[in-house]
């Protein structure tokens, strides 16, 4: 089964991706904070990340940034989900490392679809 | 040169009389004098107003010198004009016993003339208009700043109300697709009421930050190549719903296979305005999406069999916040933003337009225009 690390502090915002994700037939890990999901990430090998941008503490673009740092998880695609479009947007966004993003408010029906193209899109290049 | 006659002698004294009164009763000052500074004629505006404190007929054969002792920069222009014998010469405004004085001095045949103004009331009025504008400049960096703070507000607000948002929806949804259980027919159409009202909600919101963002110029955007064809489908399959529930043929004619440099977004959201209010006012019928490519332009028209609009409202479309009067108008929903907001999108993002026609109770086409310079 695929490993899926979710970094996000809302609650409610955890649950919710975590029960699609499991849904689709995906396990989940879960992490509250950028350090939390570091040490994580680093102890059980995901095959993907979704992380929250605005997280309190280290946000989700210094915590992507130290991840892509790790030895054993640069290769790791990386999903930004965030409820407000960057300056610049996508390009921003994959200078920053990110594999692509997901906007809140998620959408219920396409989210995993959503997901998996942008996870097979990174695994492509 | 002969003798002059007492009657001669008469009118000359009378002409005399006459122009020293025009010069004594003159609203400016004059006083002549010759090259050594001897007064030899003045009137009394310059006794008054340059606090001279004595008699006209004093003032005639005293020096000019000792009269301006009080007023240094006049005295010391007159005392140069007179070493260097300058044609002319103009003082800026001089205060004298709280008034201002423009005084000006000409050379004549054998000394200078010099003439005075009062221009006091000019120059209160050239104060005030000055302290009016630093005030009008004052309230208008205010009015920026609040309008900046407007913006961040209304940004910031919109922020927050998505965040609740995204727990309704996306948890609606979960329950929708049954993933939390199963969930009997009757339960399920409510669920769909919440669902459908969220997304309603959260488009209104959306709308509103992207007008606060085209009102304070950061709209963003951003071009990329992008299949027409998926644009299209994926307006048809967001209006598709609603056109079944009202029975609705929608036809489609588009160029296949046509890729373009354009913002994806942007383009979806007025065409998906255009189309959304076209199944939204139209009860039954046909609503035609067609579009037309040449080299130079891409022309996306929406035709429906609604209820039209009169002439008299077509210019009111454009605005926000505009709702015009219609028969339906109680069945409808929306916000009156739609189409503002396609207008200021084809103006910022694609150098295009956005036109109209429409004939009352018949029905309505309205047309996007977009250069199409980008194409690759």
């Amino acid at each position: 089964m695929k490993k899926v690390l979710v970094i996000e502090d809302n609650k409610n915002n955890m649950r919710l991706i975590t029960k699609f994700l499991n849904k689709a037939g995906y396990e989940t890990i879960e992490a509250e904070t950028g350090e939390e999901g570091i040490r994580l990430a680093l102890e059980k090998k995901p095959d993907l990340i979704l992380i929250d941008i605005k997280l309190p503490g280290m946000d989700g673009l210094e915590t992507t940034r130290k991840l892509k740092e790790c030895n054993d998880i640069e290769a790791v695609p990386i999903i930004a989900v965030t409820s407000y479009a960057m300056v610049g947007d996508r390009e921003q966004y994959l200078k920053e490392g990110f594999a692509g993003y997901i906007e809140k408010p998620l959408d219920p029906f396409t989210i995993i679809k959503e997901i998996e193209q942008i996870w097979k899109k990174s695994i492509q290049y | 040169m002969g003798v002059i006659d007492r009657d001669q002698e008469k009118a000359l004294f009378e002409v005399k009389e006459f122009l020293v009164s025009i010069i004594g009763n003159a609203p400016y000052g004059i006083v002549a004098f010759d090259l050594e500074g001897e007064i030899i004629l003045t009137n009394s505006f310059v006794i008054e107003h340059l606090g001279m404190k004595m008699s006209v007929n004093k003032a005639i054969g005293k020096n000019i010198l000792d009269l301006t002792e009080k007023i240094p920069l006049l005295k010391t222009t007159i005392e140069k004009n007179m070493r260097k014998g300058r044609k002319k010469f103009n003082l800026p405004p001089l205060k004298i016993n709280k008034r201002f004085m423009l005084v000006k001095g000409r050379s004549i045949l054998n000394g200078t003339i010099l003439v005075i103004e009062d221009i006091t009331d000019l120059k209160s009025t050239e104060i005030k208009l000055e302290k009016q504008s630093k005030e009008l400049s004052k309230a208008n960096l205010k009015l920026q700043e609040l309008d900046k703070m407007k913006s961040i507000f209304i940004a910031s607000m919109s922020h927050e109300l998505r965040t609740p948002l995204n727990s309704i929806i996306g948890f609606t949804g979960l329950l929708l697709q049954g993933l939390s259980g199963n969930i009997d027919e009757e339960a399920m159409s409510d669920l769909d009421i919440i669902y459908n009202s969220s997304k309603h909600l959260l488009n209104l919101i959306n709308d509103v930050i992207d007008i606060s963002k085209i009102e304070s110029g950061k709209l963003d955007s951003h071009f990329e190549s992008v299949k027409f064809d998926d644009v299209i489908e994926e307006v048809l399959s967001t209006v598709s719903k609603d056109a079944e529930k009202k029975d609705i043929k929608i036809k489609k004619k588009f160029p296949a296979g046509f890729i373009m440099v354009t913002d994806k977004r942007r383009l979806f959201q007025c065409i998906l305005n255009l189309m959304s209010n076209a199944v939204k006012f139209t009860e039954k019928g046909v609503v035609e999406l067609e579009v037309v490519k040449n080299s130079s332009v891409l022309k996306i028209a929406v035709k429906d069999t609604g209820i039209g609009i009169k002439k008299e409202d077509l210019p009111k479309l454009f605005k926000s916040f505009v709702r015009l009067d219609s028969p339906m108008e109680t069945k409808t929903s929306g916000t009156g933003l739609g189409l503002y907001l396609s207008q200021k999108i084809m103006s910022s993002v694609f150098q295009g337009s956005i036109s109209v026609k429409s004939v009352y109770g018949k029905g309505s086409v309205f047309t996007l225009s977009i250069p199409l310079n980008r194409e690759v």
